[in-house]
């Protein structure tokens, strides 16, 4: 056996009570009830009890903090996601169809052959989430407006409407430091 | 005591419109309607309305500023938007003060103007992408007859509570 101490699951996980809600419904945020005094930290990962994954902590102050939910509609709010099969497609969750209630996965490879009701899980590999929490399954598959790849289109597991209580999730193994990730400026 | 009342009334709706009201109007997707909470714009024409321009101004500046702490995540949207509805809907005429027909004329020409300043700002910098023929059906309509409703709701209750407020002001001035 291969004796590997760290893998890209490993997180911590806090309960937090949902506070309040934008009221004007431009934005979709959402406030917990745990803030910089009980650990939380931007960018942590949301679930809610269930399960599924609701979004990510953009805001934190002494003793709440605000929560970007995945129906967002945001240029920045991605999830670097994965098709659970045999051999996992990645892709990520750009966007959301308020029509239809579905997120939008894109950049999949357009060979993959992807079927409805397979799961979605977060990958791991953005560098935000942990890997493996459960973010939907899939209703549609079309190709995208350049047909170079794929859009699937995914029932999110968690209800965005009926939030309670959440868990937010420290994700615990390594990540690249930003001086890592920038490109080279001289 | 009594000056406090109006603040206090005020910041419990502000409040509510974060946190209970959200729970009553839950969102449904067959249904394609967004219905948002204005009380605050309507207590502002209130007090416009019966204090002045100088109270309204002051209480749209200072609520707007706590909302957008509380809620938002740009300042200054609210604040400008809260503040501008206290200048502009200042008509301390006893016309105007008698009539609920008036009052509600002018609570609905303050959440249409602050609705679509709202909307045509959003719309601006891309935060949202909703077309102006939807944003009308689906947010502006639903969002005026509550705010409306609200008002009428609201009026008897509050002008007894200006009445009261103000009662208690002069008894102190003496």
């Amino acid at each position: 056996m291969l004796d590997l101490e760290e893998s890209l699951h490993d997180y911590l996980m806090r309960s937090a009570v949902v506070i309040q809600r934008s009221p004007d419904r431009w934005t979709e945020y959402i406030g917990l009830n745990k803030g910089s005094e009980d650990g939380i930290e931007p960018n942590m990962g949301v679930i809610d009890s269930k399960g599924g994954l609701i979004g990510k902590v953009k805001q934190v102050s002494e003793f709440s903090s605000r929560i970007q939910l995945l129906s967002d509609n945001d240029r920045t709010n991605r999830v670097s996601a994965m098709i659970m099969m045999d051999q996992p497609e990645y892709g990520f969750i750009e966007g959301y169809d308020e029509d239809t209630g579905l997120l939008i996965m894109r950049k999949i490879d357009f060979e993959a052959d992807i079927e409805e009701g397979q799961m979605v899980t977060t990958s791991g590999k953005g560098g935000v989430y942990p890997s493996g929490l459960l973010i939907g399954e899939v209703v549609r598959v079309e190709p995208d407006e350049y047909g170079l790849t794929q859009n699937a289109f995914i029932e999110p597991a968690a209800d965005f409407y009926a939030l309670d209580y959440v868990y937010i999730i420290e994700r615990t193994s390594t990540t690249m430091g930003p001086e890592l990730l920038e490109e080279e400026t001289s | 005591v009594s000056r406090f009342y109006i603040p206090t009334f005020i910041l419990l709706l502000l409040v509510i419109e974060g946190t209970l009201f959200q729970l009553v109007t839950p969102y449904q997707h067959n249904i394609d309607v967004t219905i948002v909470p204005r009380f605050i714009v309507v207590m502002l024409v209130f007090i416009g309305i019966h204090f002045g321009r100088y109270s309204s101004i002051v209480y749209g500046l200072i609520f707007g500023l706590v909302y957008d702490i509380v809620y938002t995540q740009f300042l200054g949207v609210y604040m400008f938007g809260f503040g501008f509805v206290g200048y502009a809907f200042a008509y301390t005429y006893k016309l105007v003060q008698d009539s609920l027909l008036l009052h509600l004329l002018f609570v609905t020409l303050a959440v249409s103007i602050f609705e679509y300043y709202q909307y045509g700002l959003y719309r601006l910098i891309g935060i949202t992408d909703l077309s102006a023929v939807l944003f009308f059906h689906e947010r502006f309509l639903p969002g005026l007859v509550l705010n409306i409703a609200f008002a009428i709701l609201v009026y008897f209750p509050v002008k007894k509570l200006f009445q009261f407020v103000e009662k208690q002001a002069s008894l102190r001035q003496r």
